[in-house]
């Protein structure tokens, strides 16, 4: 044995080097959206994975280890890698903290057509809902929106009518500069502007679509008030 | 000869610990779900409220935590005929397992007095309760000196009176306790007294623990017997 | 357990007979030595508490993105909160340690004492270097406002990072205790055990840090 370092044991650590520079700089190239995220947070963890693999094999010298110990490292990196893309990149139903924020306008909504003397029933609509959702992405991406008319000039019954209603609607909008807005202060924000106000308490709207999005600094609530065609 | 049969009785208190303590909590209803710090008031009167149940099952479960004394004490006796002259670290392991034992019989009595009046006023009820589960789950010091002491003991031992890989385990169990005093801070989640990081990782390696040291010393006390046989025989040949 | 050649005092329990003068007997054989190809690193019980804490490790990571799908945006609003600069330089000093130490054993190996120390030398300082910016880290995170309980990406952030930390401490103290070996020039044949154990500890230390970096200061972010 001369001492001398394997060529190998080099050329890992140079990879090792290169691999941590790229991962940054996936890492800082942040705004990606959508499919974009899931893609470089993917390839940051099979990059890594590979790092660690190259460190057991080479640096804590595994390859030249019984194949049990070999399998067994192997293994703990290809269970983490899977697992964490799969926590990564399968959707968040981020929805699903909505869907209580959405359900909760609704909520409160009936309340208040009580409070007003109403003895009819609200009930959830899928094609208002879907109404509701249009209007909101629209907003949420549309910073020069904020109120009722779409970027394609779109008023709520137009929506309304795309979508297979054609009862007549109404529409309340919420619009937080902000990473979240909780129930109350949405129903608060509704409840002192007497437009709407005036919608929310008209017993004829017995049906009713909440949809709700959020970005880092904004926060849009899309609520359409519908009356049977 | 009798030493030995004690021995081995000792050694079987280890796994004997696990399955008695379980089968006590299991009777009282800390198992399988324990209350936990983000347990409702109503949640924690009403689970004291089985007091027959409750205290019947703890009852049990503290006499399964002090089967672990029997354990510390054979332990302690592998660890002075690996170390020789000065045992210092079978003291370590004595005193600091004597202490665990401890730790563990106290919170469960006072388990078991809350249940002793179901009708107490519900903040006490909480407040006894937050003890018994603070003082159960965090004093994490004599475990881990206990468990160090035993892996120094095992890897400085020439003769390999154990095997050398039970030395790395309490490595392991040892670090799986330093989360524990995080129950301190957080009142829900994986870091809180029930949390899955503290009462269950913490559940699991203690458990491996007492089963690992209870079957190696078993095992190593047969073949001790072997030895001792096989040498009063050349002795008398 | 009576060795023949055990000096027996009858005034001493019998444990505290003088065991001491007595050679190491070779170990029994506890089982046939099978004839595995390959050589284990260090030793197969090392392994068990290596994997076993890459295992625990591996699981709070794991339950961390986890957590993350609940509230991905507050994640990676405070993912942006760390320095990454910071953690991506504090991956790289890690992994020349690591390197270091792959050469420390070589060195070793081939008997080259000076050098090994050298290595093992400067793999500590990397190791100082590592905790340095850490303290540095935690301390801006800290004055910041950031602390273990401002919600859940910070409590794991310090608790992973924090039981990483320890690992660091631990193992720059069995490099110390390698670099002592090595000052009293003890042999390969002696050492290679101890010597490749700490080395293959380091590099877990090494491969865990990476894995952290990867999750909670890069993917968290994006």
């Amino acid at each position: 044995m001369n001492g001398a370092v394997p060529r190998r044991v080099t050329v890992v650590f140079a990879g090792l080097v290169v691999a941590t520079c790229v991962t940054w700089w996936l890492g800082s190239g942040s705004s990606a959206t959508g499919s974009g995220v899931s893609l470089a947070a993917t390839l940051t963890v099979l990059i890594a994975s590979a790092k660690i693999y190259f460190i057991g094999r080479d640096f804590m010298e595994l390859r030249s280890a019984p194949s049990v110990l070999r399998a067994a490292f192997n293994v703990w990196v290809g269970v983490v890698a899977v697992a964490a893309i799969a926590l990564v990149v399968v959707p968040t139903s981020a929805h699903a903290d909505n869907k209580r924020l959405n359900d909760g306008v609704a909520q409160n909504v009936y309340t208040i057509q009580h409070q007003a003397g109403c003895t009819t029933n609200l009930v959830l609509n899928p094609q208002l809902q879907l109404a509701a959702q249009w209007h909101t992405d629209d907003v949420l991406n549309n910073r020069s929106l904020d109120d009722d008319l779409g970027s394609d000039g779109s008023t709520p019954q137009d929506r309304a009518n795309a979508v297979g209603f054609h009862g007549k609607v109404a529409e309340t909008v919420a619009i937080n500069p902000a990473l979240a807005i909780s129930g109350i202060e949405l129903i608060n924000q509704w409840y002192y502007n007497p437009d709407y106000l005036a919608i929310m308490r008209d017993c004829a709207n017995t049906l009713i679509g909440v949809w709700s999005a959020d970005s880092l600094d904004r926060t849009v609530v899309v609520a359409v008030y519908g009356q049977p065609a | 000869m009798l030493t030995n049969r004690i021995l081995v009785l000792c050694a079987w208190a280890g796994p004997a610990t696990v399955v008695v303590a379980m089968i006590g909590w299991l009777i009282a209803g800390v198992l399988p779900v324990p209350l936990g710090s983000e347990s409702s008031v109503e949640a924690v009167v009403s689970f004291y409220s089985h007091d027959t149940r409750v205290i019947a099952g703890l009852v049990i479960s503290t006499i399964g935590v002090s089967l672990v004394f029997p354990l510390i004490a054979v332990i302690a006796v592998f660890m002075v005929r690996m170390e020789g002259r000065t045992p210092i670290l079978a003291f370590l392991q004595l005193i600091t397992g004597a202490a665990t034992g401890v730790c563990l019989l106290l919170p469960l009595l006072l388990m078991t007095t809350i249940a002793f009046r179901p009708d107490r006023s519900p903040e006490l009820t909480m407040t006894l309760n937050d003890i018994a589960w603070l003082l159960f789950i965090t004093p994490i010091a004599p475990f881990i000196i206990q468990n160090v002491a035993i892996g120094v003991a095992i890897l400085n031992d020439k003769r390999q009176t154990l095997p050398r890989w039970v030395g790395y385990v309490n490595f392991w169990i040892a670090f799986s306790f330093i989360p524990d005093p995080l129950a301190f801070f957080f009142h829900s989640g994986p870091f809180a007294w029930r949390g899955i990081f503290i009462f269950w990782l913490a559940l699991t390696t203690y458990s491996v623990f007492l089963v690992v040291m209870g079957l190696t010393l078993r095992k190593a006390i047969r073949e001790s017997a072997d030895l001792d046989v096989s040498a009063v025989a050349a002795a008398a040949a | 357990m009576t060795h023949p050649q055990v000096r027996v005092d009858p005034d001493l329990p019998e444990f505290l007979w003088d065991s001491d003068g007595v050679e190491a007997a070779p170990p029994p054989a506890r089982r046939p030595a099978k004839a595995r190809d390959g050589h284990t690193p260090g030793e197969a019980g090392l392994w068990i508490f290596i994997l076993g804490d890459m295992t625990l490790f591996a699981a709070i990571l794991i339950v961390f993105l986890w957590e993350r799908r609940s509230d991905p945006v507050v994640f990676e609003e405070s993912a942006h909160q760390l320095i990454q600069p910071i953690g991506a330089a504090n991956t790289l000093v890690l992994v020349l340690s690591s390197y270091l130490v792959v050469r420390a054993v070589v060195a070793h190996r081939a008997g080259r004492y000076p050098r090994a120390r050298r290595l093992v030398a400067a793999a500590v300082s990397c190791a100082a270097v590592f905790a340095g910016l850490k303290a540095f880290e935690y301390y801006s995170a800290i004055s910041s406002g950031h602390t273990p309980s401002s919600g859940t990406f910070f409590t794991f952030y310090f608790v992973l990072t924090g039981l990483h930390l320890l690992h660091v401490i631990v193992g720059t103290a069995l490099l110390l205790v390698w670099q002592a070996m090595l000052k009293r020039r003890r042999s390969w044949t002696g050492s290679q055990k101890v010597a490749e154990g700490i080395a293959s500890y380091w590099h877990m230390v090494d491969l865990l840090w990476v894995a952290i970096f990867t999750l909670v200061y890069l993917v968290s972010a994006e």
